[in-house]
C-alpha cells in the first residue's frame, strides 16, 4: 500500500475513519507509514497528555470514562486511548476497556480506541506513542491513556505522558508493594479509587507512607485522591489535581524538559528497533547463519560462542562494508 | 461385610479393568459427564467407608434433609407442574395461562420481556424491537390487572422470574390481589428476586450491588411482616449453569449467594427463624443423571448445615431447603428437534429423583424460539407421564445408599467447601464478582465444553454424531410474536400516561425518591407509586437517579 | 508487526445472553484475531461507531432475543448512511430461518445459529474479510 495524501487530506478535516484508518496503519507498522507520521507532525504537539495506571480491574476504564465525560463537558475534545494485554500463545486478544464507555461514546468530541499490546517485546510502547501523535493531531485537546501496570512496556508508554495517575483500590496493599519499584516513582497523581470498600484509611496510610521516601519536592506535594469512580466521586478533584500538576509543570519548567527528553527517547528507541531489524536481516543472509543457528540448537555450538562469530561477521561485512 | 473380602475382590477386578484400558479395549479414552468430572468405573462399599447414615443422611423431613423434606415425599403430594411462560401482551399471556392451567398446570410461573426485566417503559428508544419477544409486556399495573384477569390469586401460586425490579412487579401483584378482594397474606408465589446471580450469570442487572441487596431485604422484610406465605426470593443456580458453569461450580456458587442473602437479612436484625423458611431455590436439570440426582441431595444437606451450625437456624423450617427445577434449555439442540423431548425426560426424572418441589420442562422447539402451545403440551405431559406411569414418585429418595450416588454426593459437598474457601479468601461474593471470578470460572467452563463437542470429545445426538442427511434444522411450525404488538403496548401506554392522575403519580415518585435516599424500606412508596399507575420504568428511574448503575467487568 | 484481523463482536438490544458471544471472542482471539468486546445492550449507533473508531474488518452481531430484525437493520443502515462498505456484518443467536433470509436480503453475510463449530465461523472471517482476500 502506498502513501495516501487523501486519506490524511480527510483527517485534517476531522473524518474519524480517516483517523482510525491511520492508526491502523501506524499500530500494524504497514509499509510506509513513516510517511503518515511526517505528515501529521506539524500538527503535533497541542494535546496534553495523561497516562491513567494500576493493577486489573481497579477501575481505571471506570474512571477514565467519567474523566473523559467531565473534560467532554468542559468542552474540551477528548480522545482515549486503552492498552490490553494480549494473548500471549496465539498473538490474538480479546479488547474489553470499551464496555465502560457509556453516552459519550456517541460525542463527536470524543473518541476512544483499544490497543492490543500483541504480545511483542518491544514495539508496543513506541506503537502506543505514535498512536498517542496521531490522535494529538486529531486535535484531541485531552488525550487519555489506560494501561495495565506491570512491566517495562507500560512504564515506557507513561512515560510518554505529561501526567501520570497510579490507580489504586482498598486492600490491596500487596500490589502497592509489588508495584513499587516501577510506577509508584513515576506517578504523579495517587487515586485510591472504589473509596466505598472498608479498608480505605489504611491503603491511604500506606500510600502515604511510601511517598514519604519520594525525594522532597517543595514546589509540587503528590496528591492522594480519593474516589468512588462507578459514581462519580472524585473525578472533578482528579481533573483539578491534573490541572495543578500541569501548572506546575509548566512554571518549573519541566513540561518542555520532560518533552524534549520523550522526543529523543522516541528517536532512540525507534532508530535502535531499526537498527536491530536491519542487522537481523541482513545477517539472516550470511552464508553460514542458519547453520550456527542449527548448531546452536543441538548444543554443538554455545549461544555465547555463535555470538562472538557473528558480531564478527557483523563488524567485518556489515559495517566495514557499510562505512566504505 | 467383610471389607477384606471386598478389598480383594475390588483388586482383582481393578487389574482386570486396567489390563483392557492399557490394551485400549475401553471405548474411550476418557469417560466423562457433563461438567467434564471423570468417575470411576465402579464404586464399592470400600468408597463408603465410615459412612454414617444419620450424618450423611437422615430420614426423610429431618435434618440434614440430603433424602428430602417431607416424610411422605411425593406420596402425599407430587411436585408443583410449573411451566415457565409468558409472551406479547397481557392479554395474550392471560390467554396461554387458563390453557395451561387447564390442560393441569397447577402453578404459574411469569415471564417477562426484557424491557419489563430491565426496568424500561415499552415507549423508551431502547425497548425498541424488544416488546413482548421474550415474554409478556408489562408497564403499569393496568397491564398486570389484565394479566391476572380471571385467575383467582387466592388459589393459584405465581411464581415471577424478575430480578433487577422484582420489588416493584411484587408491589403490582399485591395490588391486583386487592382488586381481586385478596388479602396479602392469601397470596402464595414467589418472585425470583436474587441479583446476584444476575452479575454472575444472567446479566439483566440495572444498580449496583449495595443498593440491589438493599431493595432484596425490604422485600424480605415486607413479606415477613405482610406475606407469610410468599416465598422473597428464589436463589437461582439455573442461570449460573445455563451460561455454562458445571454442575459443581452451580451448586458452590448458589449456596453462597444464599450464604449472602442470609448474612444481609441477619444484619437488618431480621430472625433467621422467621425470614430463612421463605427462601427458596432453583436449580438446572442437565443430562448427566446421577450427577444431577448427587448435587440436588448434596444441595439439601450443606444448606442445612449452614443454617444450623453457621447461622444458628433452630427451626427444621429454616434449615430446609426446597427448590423449583428446570431442565437444561442450553442441552436442547437446533439439529434433530424431537430428541429434546428425550433429553428433557431424562432431565426431569432426574429432578424427581432428586426430590424438587417443582419443575419446569422444557419444549422440544427451546432452541428454536418460544415454544408453540403444541411444544408445550408434550413438555408438560412429560411431567404427568413421569408422575403418574413411571413409578419414580412411589418411593422416597430412591438412589439413597446407591455407593455412585452417596459418593458423588460426598465430593460434591466437598467441592463445594473448596469454593466457599476460595471466595471468601477473595472477600467474598462481591468482591469475587467484582474481580470477575465467577464470570472467568464460567466462561472457562463455557468455552471447553464448546471445544469438547467440535472436538469430538463429548458427542451430542444430531450435532456431531448421528446426523442423517443435510434438512437436520428446525422442524415446521414455530411461535412467531406479532410486530403489530409494539405499535399497541406502546399505544396503550401513552394513552394511560394521559388519562392517570399525574399529580398523584408525581407525588408518589417524589415519596419513593425520598424513601431510596433516606434508606427506608421502599415497599410501601412502590405500593403507592403502583397503585397511583406509575410505570415501572418511572420507578426504576428513580432508583437508577439515587443507586447509580452497574456495568460488568469484561471477562472471558 | 503484522496486519490483524480485526472483529468487533457485539451485543445489541437489551439482550443479557453473552454465552455464544464469549465462545465465539475466544475462538477468534484463539484463531490469531484481534476482538473488541463491545460489552452488553449496545445501540446500533453505539457499535457502528465502535467499528469505525476501532477500523475494524467486521462486525459480528450476537443475538438471542429476537430483535435481530430491528437490530441488524439499523446497523446495516448506518453503515450505509456513513458509505462505509468495507465492513463485514455477520452474526449468530436464535434467528429463525425466514429470517435468515431476510437479513441476507439487506446485506448481512452470513448468520450462524447454535451447534455450529467455531471454527467455520473461523474460517468463514478469513475467507470473507478485506484483509484476509489481499
Ligand atoms: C443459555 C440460555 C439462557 C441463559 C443465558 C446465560 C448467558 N449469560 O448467556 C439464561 C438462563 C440466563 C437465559 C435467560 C433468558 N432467556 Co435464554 N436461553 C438460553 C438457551 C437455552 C441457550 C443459549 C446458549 O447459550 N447456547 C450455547 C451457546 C454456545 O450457543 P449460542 O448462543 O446459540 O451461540 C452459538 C451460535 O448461535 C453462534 N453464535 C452466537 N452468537 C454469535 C455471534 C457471531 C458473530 C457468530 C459468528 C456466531 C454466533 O455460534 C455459537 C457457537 O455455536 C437458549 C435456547 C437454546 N437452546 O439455544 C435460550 C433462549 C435464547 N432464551 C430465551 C429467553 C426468552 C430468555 C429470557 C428472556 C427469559 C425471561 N423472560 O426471563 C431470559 C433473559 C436473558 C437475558 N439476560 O437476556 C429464548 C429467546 C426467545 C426468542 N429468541 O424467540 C430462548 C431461545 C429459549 C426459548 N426457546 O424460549 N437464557
Ligand atoms: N464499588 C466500586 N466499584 C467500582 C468503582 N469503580 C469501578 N468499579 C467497578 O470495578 C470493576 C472494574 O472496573 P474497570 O473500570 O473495568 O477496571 P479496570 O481497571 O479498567 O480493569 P482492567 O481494564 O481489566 O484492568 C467494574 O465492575 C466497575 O463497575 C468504585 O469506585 N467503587
Ligand atoms: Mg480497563
Amino acid at each position: 500500500m502506498s502513501f495516501d495524501a487523501s486519506l490524511v487530506g480527510r483527517f485534517l478535516k476531522g473524518d474519524k475513519r480517516a483517523c482510525a484508518r491511520i492508526i491502523s496503519i501506524i499500530e500494524d507498522r504497514r509499509r510506509g507509514y513513516e510517511e503518515y507520521m511526517e505528515a501529521l507532525q506539524p500538527h503535533v504537539g497541542s494535546a496534553y497528555i495523561v497516562g491513567i495506571t494500576g493493577p486489573p480491574g481497579v477501575g481505571k476504564s471506570t474512571l477514565i470514562n467519567r474523566l473523559a465525560a467531565e473534560y467532554l463537558h468542559a468542552g474540551c475534545s477528548t480522545g482515549v486511548i486503552a492498552v490490553d494485554p494480549s494473548s500471549p500463545f496465539t498473538g490474538g486478544a480479546v479488547l474489553g476497556d470499551r464496555i465502560r464507555i457509556g453516552e459519550i461514546a456517541l460525542d463527536p468530541k470524543f473518541y476512544f480506541r483499544s490497543l492490543s499490546s500483541r504480545g511483542s517485546l518491544g514495539g508496543l510502547s513506541e506503537a502506543a506513542v505514535d498512536v498517542i501523535r496521531v490522535m494529538d493531531a486529531f486535535k484531541k485537546e485531552i488525550i487519555l491513556v489506560e494501561t495495565v501496570g506491570t512491566g517495562q512496556n507500560e512504564v515506557d508508554v507513561m512515560r510518554a505522558c505529561d501526567t501520570t495517575v497510579v490507580v489504586t483500590m482498598p486492600g490491596t496493599g500487596d500490589d502497592i508493594q509489588a508495584q513499587k519499584a516501577g510506577i509508584l516513582e513515576i506517578g504523579n497523581i495517587f487515586v485510591i479509587n472504589k473509596a466505598d470498600r472498608d479498608g480505605c484509611e489504611r491503603t491511604l496510610r500506606e500510600l502515604q507512607s511510601m511517598l514519604m521516601m519520594n525525594p522532597l519536592n517543595d514546589k509540587y506535594e503528590t496528591p492522594i485522591i480519593l474516589a468512588k469512580s462507578n459514581i462519580g466521586e472524585g473525578i472533578a478533584e482528579i481533573k483539578a489535581a491534573v490541572d495543578k500538576h500541569r501548572i506546575y509543570l509548566e512554571t518549573s519548567g519541566w513540561f518542555s524538559v520532560n518533552r524534549a527528553e520523550r522526543n529523543a527517547r522516541a528517536f532512540k528507541n525507534i532508530m535502535n528497533l531499526k537498527i536491530i531489524d536491519e542487522i537481523n536481516r541482513r545477517l539472516s543472509r550470511a552464508e553460514n547463519y542458519e547453520e550456527i543457528e542449527s548448531q546452536v540448537k543441538n548444543g554443538a555450538l554455545s549461544p555465547h560462542r555463535a555470538s562472538v562469530q557473528l558480531m564478527e561477521y557483523i563488524e567485518k561485512k556489515i559495517l566495514h562494508h557499510s562505512a566504505e | 461385610m467383610n471389607l477384606e473380602k471386598m478389598k480383594e475382590s475390588f483388586n482383582k477386578w481393578k487389574s482386570d479393568y486396567n489390563k483392557k484400558k492399557d490394551a485400549s479395549k475401553l471405548r474411550q479414552k476418557k469417560f466423562m459427564s457433563v461438567s467434564s468430572y471423570e468417575p470411576e468405573p465402579l464404586y464399592t462399599p470400600l468408597d463408603l467407608e465410615g459412612f454414617d447414615y444419620f450424618e450423611k443422611l437422615g430420614i426423610p423431613g429431618d435434618y440434614p434433609f440430603t433424602r428430602g423434606v417431607h416424610n411422605t415425599l411425593y406420596r402425599e403430594k407430587l411436585w408443583t407442574m410449573r411451566q415457565f411462560a409468558g409472551f406479547g401482551t397481557a392479554k395474550q399471556s392471560n390467554e396461554r395461562y387458563k390453557y395451561l392451567l387447564k390442560n393441569g398446570q397447577t402453578g404459574l410461573s411469569v415471564a417477562f420481556h426484557l424491557p419489563t426485566l430491565m426496568g424500561l417503559d415499552s415507549d423508551n428508544p431502547l425497548s425498541r424491537g424488544e416488546i413482548g419477544k421474550d415474554g409478556v409486556a408489562i408497564d403499569t399495573l393496568a397491564d398486570m390487572e389484565t394479566l391476572f384477569d380471571g385467575i383467582p390469586l387466592d388459589r393459584v401460586s405465581t411464581s415471577m422470574t424478575i430480578n433487577a425490579p422484582a420489588a416493584i412487579l411484587l408491589a403490582m401483584y399485591i395490588a391486583v390481589a386487592k382488586k381481586q378482594g385478596v388479602a396479602p397474606e392469601k397470596l402464595s408465589g414467589t418472585i425470583q428476586n436474587d441479583i446476584l446471580k444476575e452479575y454472575i450469570a444472567q446479566k439483566t442487572f440495572i444498580f449496583p450491588p449495595e443498593p440491589s441487596i438493599k431493595l432484596i431485604v425490604d422485600t424480605i422484610e415486607y413479606c415477613s411482616k405482610h406475606l407469610p406465605a410468599w416465598n422473597t426470593i428464589s436463589i437461582s443456580g439455573y442461570h449460573i449453569r445455563e451460561a455454562g458453569a458445571t454442575a459443581l461450580q452451580e451448586l458452590a456458587f448458589t449456596l453462597i449467594d444464599g450464604r449472602t442473602y442470609v448474612e444481609a437479612a441477619i444484619a437488618r436484625g431480621l430472625d433467621v427463624n422467621e425470614f430463612a423458611p421463605r427462601l427458596s431455590f432453583f436449580f438446572n436439570s442437565h443430562n448427566d443423571f446421577f450427577e444431577e440426582v448427587a448435587k440436588f441431595r448434596a444441595a439439601r444437606r450443606i444448606w442445612a448445615k449452614l443454617m444450623k451450625e453457621k447461622f444458628g437456624a433452630s427451626s427444621q423450617r429454616a434449615q430446609l431447603m426446597r427448590f423449583h427445577t428446570q431442565t437444561a434449555g442450553c442441552s436442547l439442540t437446533a439439529n434433530q428437534i424431537e430428541n429434546n423431548i428425550v433429553r428433557v425426560t431424562i432431565q426431569a426424572l432426574a429432578a424427581v429423583m432428586g426430590g424438587t418441589q417443582s419443575l419446569h420442562t422444557n419444549s422440544m422447539d427451546e432452541a428454536l424460539a418460544l415454544p408453540t402451545e403444541k411444544a408445550v403440551r408434550i413438555a408438560l405431559r412429560t411431567q404427568q407421564i413421569i408422575a403418574n406411569e413411571s413409578g419414580a414418585a412411589n418411593v422416597i429418595d430412591p438412589l439413597g445408599g446407591s455407593y455412585y450416588v452417596e459418593k458423588l454426593t460426598d465430593e460434591m459437598e466437598k467441592g463445594v467447601m473448596d469454593y466457599f474457601d476460595r471466595i471468601d479468601r477473595m472477600g467474598g461474593v462481591l468482591s469475587a464478582i467484582d474481580k470477575g471470578f465467577f464470570q472467568s470460572e464460567i466462561s472457562d467452563a463455557a468455552f471447553r465444553y464448546q471445544r469438547e463437542i467440535e472436538k469430538n470429545e463429548r458427542i451430542v445426538v444430531g450435532v456431531n454424531s448421528y446426523c442423517d442427511g443435510n434438512n437436520e434444522k428446525g422442524g415446521g411450525e414455530i411461535l412467531k410474536i406479532d410486530e403489530k404488538i409494539e405499535r399497541e403496548q406502546v399505544a396503550s401506554l401513552t394513552q394511560l400516561k394521559k388519562k392517570r392522575d399525574n399529580d398523584k403519580v408525581k407525588s408518589s415518585l417524589e415519596r419513593l425518591k425520598n424513601d431510596a435516599k433516606s434508606g427506608a424500606n421502599v415497599m410501601y412508596a412502590l405500593i403507592d407509586c403502583v397503585e397511583a399507575y406509575a410505570s415501572l420504568g418511572e420507578m426504576c428511574d428513580v432508583f437508577r437517579e439515587v443507586y447509580g448503575v452497574y456495568e460488568e467487568p469484561p471477562m472471558f | 508487526m503484522s496486519e490483524k484481523i480485526k472483529v468487533l463482536i457485539a451485543k445489541p438490544g437489551l439482550d443479557g445472553h453473552d454465552r455464544g458471544a464469549k465462545v465465539v471472542a475466544r475462538a477468534f482471539r484463539d484463531a490469531g484475531f484481534e476482538v473488541i468486546y463491545t460489552g452488553l445492550r449496545q445501540t446500533p449507533e453505539q457499535i457502528v461507531n465502535a467499528a469505525i473508531e476501532e477500523d475494524v474488518d467486521a462486525i459480528g452481531v450476537s443475538i438471542l432475543s429476537g430483535a435481530h430484525n430491528h437490530c441488524f437493520s439499523e446497523i446495516m443502515n448506518l453503515l450505509k448512511h456513513n458509505s462505509i462498505d468495507d465492513i463485514m456484518v455477520f452474526g449468530g443467536g436464535i434467528i429463525p430461518e425466514d429470517d435468515v433470509a431476510y437479513l441476507k436480503s439487506i446485506g448481512v453475510a452470513e448468520v450462524f445459529g447454535p451447534g455450529t463449530p467455531t471454527d467455520d465461523t473461523v474460517k468463514f472471517v478469513k475467507a470473507n474479510v478485506r484483509k484476509g482476500n489481499e
